[in-house]
């Protein structure tokens, strides 16, 4: 499993103290309680990068985790994390659909817990954040998932190729318009205004 | 345009020069969840009869101070303590009362103990505590999930498969649930979180004002535990529970062990009623799909 990933590039300008799915280890055997000790963390913010509102996430992880193991014997063996993050995106995709049926704008984030009124640099982070959500929401579903799974997850053209089950040429171009999309929206949207105070200052 | 067969004709912006974007695109790495969130899922998961507790390493698993540590200290000073308070030998009612600190290794201990007898757990399988810390950036908090991932969840039965079974046998079993709702079984009943051990039959108040009162998971165990043998008492306890929690974490978990029990009590119209209620409450529930396939 993983053997598509083996082979990526180091990322430059990445220091050990990021987040970085690709540098994390990866599971000896296709367990569930590997893939939950590994994974499940990645899974669920994905979900959140996929639009998911943070209140209805860990449901939404759980429905995620639930298919992983009842499909668990079905899986080839190829490459887990392209298997795992495409049920993480048809739950998300689900979910935003039936968000949509019920009229609901699944762009709220709810506070940070702990996130105390006088860290400046975590409130500007979270503006940051929320702001890209936002602009996130204007870019479109399919080009959406594809960037997010590689520019923040970080999974292989390959993998995102299977991940959302389309062509490896589909998925460049869609990252690639993904990208302009996003310049465009962010131009769009206010900087916070925290930022923005900096930015007075 | 150029056929795609190489990562590096993509370079990822995070791998580019620092701008507004790429900042942006960093902050989307610190959006999810915290140790507690992830310690609750993996708790709704073990209820849920997956099992995502990890073998701990050969190490650990060589040293019984580590594997009988914490459950053996806890036991022996909550007997202790109980004996000083009390004056008089520890019974599982004396045990309840002592402090809420001391309750907890007891109460898992003991349901080690009787996953262990009952599931064969591995050699080392005392309540496997899960690493989850694999993410650098969130800093040691998140290291170990410490918040009562108690996710030894050994008894992986599904709850439909419970409430089905308990609907057409009534012979008593060897599996968990027998040994919970055995009195006779010593290793298991003084020990026990309190609610199971007195599934026999009790009608009295579970808990009283001078008890601390269970956790939710503990609760929630409970009454799975119970489910097949006496799946009235079952409902007995996710009632408690939703008095003691009604807006607790695990509200999806207790509706669902109430459905089941009522099924299997025969009590079809009144698990349809909440099974309703429910989809109305949790319309994008995980367990939306077992619900319907209890009420099949």
């Amino acid at each position: 499993m993983d053997q598509k990933t083996a082979g990526d590039p180091p990322l430059p300008g990445l220091d050990a103290s990021e987040a970085s799915p690709s540098a994390m280890p990866r599971p000896a055997a296709t367990d569930f309680p590997e893939i939950f000790q590994h994974h499940a963390r990645f899974l669920w913010r994905t979900l959140m990068n996929l639009g998911v509102p943070s209140r209805e996430a860990q449901d939404l992880c759980q429905e995620v985790m639930i298919i992983v193991h009842r499909r668990l014997p079905e899986f080839d063996g190829q490459s887990l994390r392209g298997w795992l993050y495409a049920i993480c995106v048809r739950v998300a995709s689900d979910y935003r659909r039936s968000a949509r049926a019920r009229r609901e704008i699944p762009c709220g984030e709810l506070p940070d817990r702990g996130a105390a009124p006088d860290q400046l640099e975590q409130l500007d982070q979270r503006s940051e954040r929320q702001r890209l959500m936002r602009a996130l929401e204007r870019v479109g579903e399919e080009k959406r998932a594809a960037l997010v799974l590689y520019e923040v997850e970080e999974l292989t053209l390959a993998e995102v190729s299977e991940a959302l089950g389309v062509p490896l040429q589909t998925v460049y171009s869609r990252i690639k318009a993904a990208r302009q999309d996003l310049r465009r929206e962010l131009e769009r949207e206010p900087q916070g205004e925290l930022g923005g105070a900096r930015e007075a200052g | 345009m150029k056929p795609v067969d190489e990562e590096q004709e993509l370079t990822r912006l995070l791998a580019q020069e620092p701008s507004p974007l790429t900042s942006s695109l960093a902050a989307l790495r610190d959006h999810g969840p915290d140790a507690t969130e992830l310690a609750s899922l993996a708790s709704r998961l073990a209820l849920q009869g997956l099992d995502v507790s990890v073998s701990q390493p050969p190490s650990t698993r060589a040293n019984p101070w580590k594997k009988w540590g914490w459950g053996g200290l806890g036991g022996v000073s909550a007997v202790v303590i109980g004996l000083a308070l009390r004056g008089s030998p520890s019974s599982p009612e004396a045990t309840r009362a002592v402090t809420p600190a001391a309750r907890v290794p007891i109460a898992s201990a003991a349901v080690t103990t009787m996953q262990r007898g009952a599931v064969s757990q591995s050699a080392g399988g005392a309540e496997a505590r899960m690493a989850l810390g694999d993410s650098p950036s969130r800093g040691s908090a998140d290291q170990v999930a410490t918040a009562g991932a108690t996710v030894s969840g050994a008894a992986s039965i599904a709850l439909v498969e419970e409430a089905k079974g308990a609907t057409s046998s009534a012979k008593p079993s060897n599996n968990v649930h027998g040994l919970a709702n055995n009195p006779s079984n010593p290793s298991v009943a003084p020990a026990h979180t309190g609610a199971a051990a007195r599934a026999a039959g009790s009608s009295a108040p579970l808990f009283t004002g001078t008890v601390a009162p269970p956790s939710e998971m503990e609760l929630l165990r409970d009454a799975r535990l119970v489910l097949r043998q006496s799946p009235a008492r079952a409902l007995e306890l996710s009632d408690e529970h939703g008095r003691l929690y009604p807006q607790g974490k695990m509200t999806q978990e207790r509706e669902l062990i109430a459905v089941s029990a009522l099924v299997a009590l025969g009590r079809r119209t009144a698990a349809l009623s909440r099974a309703a209620s429910f989809e109305r409450q949790f319309p994008m529930s995980p367990y939306r799909r077992q619900m319907g396939e209890l009420l099949r």
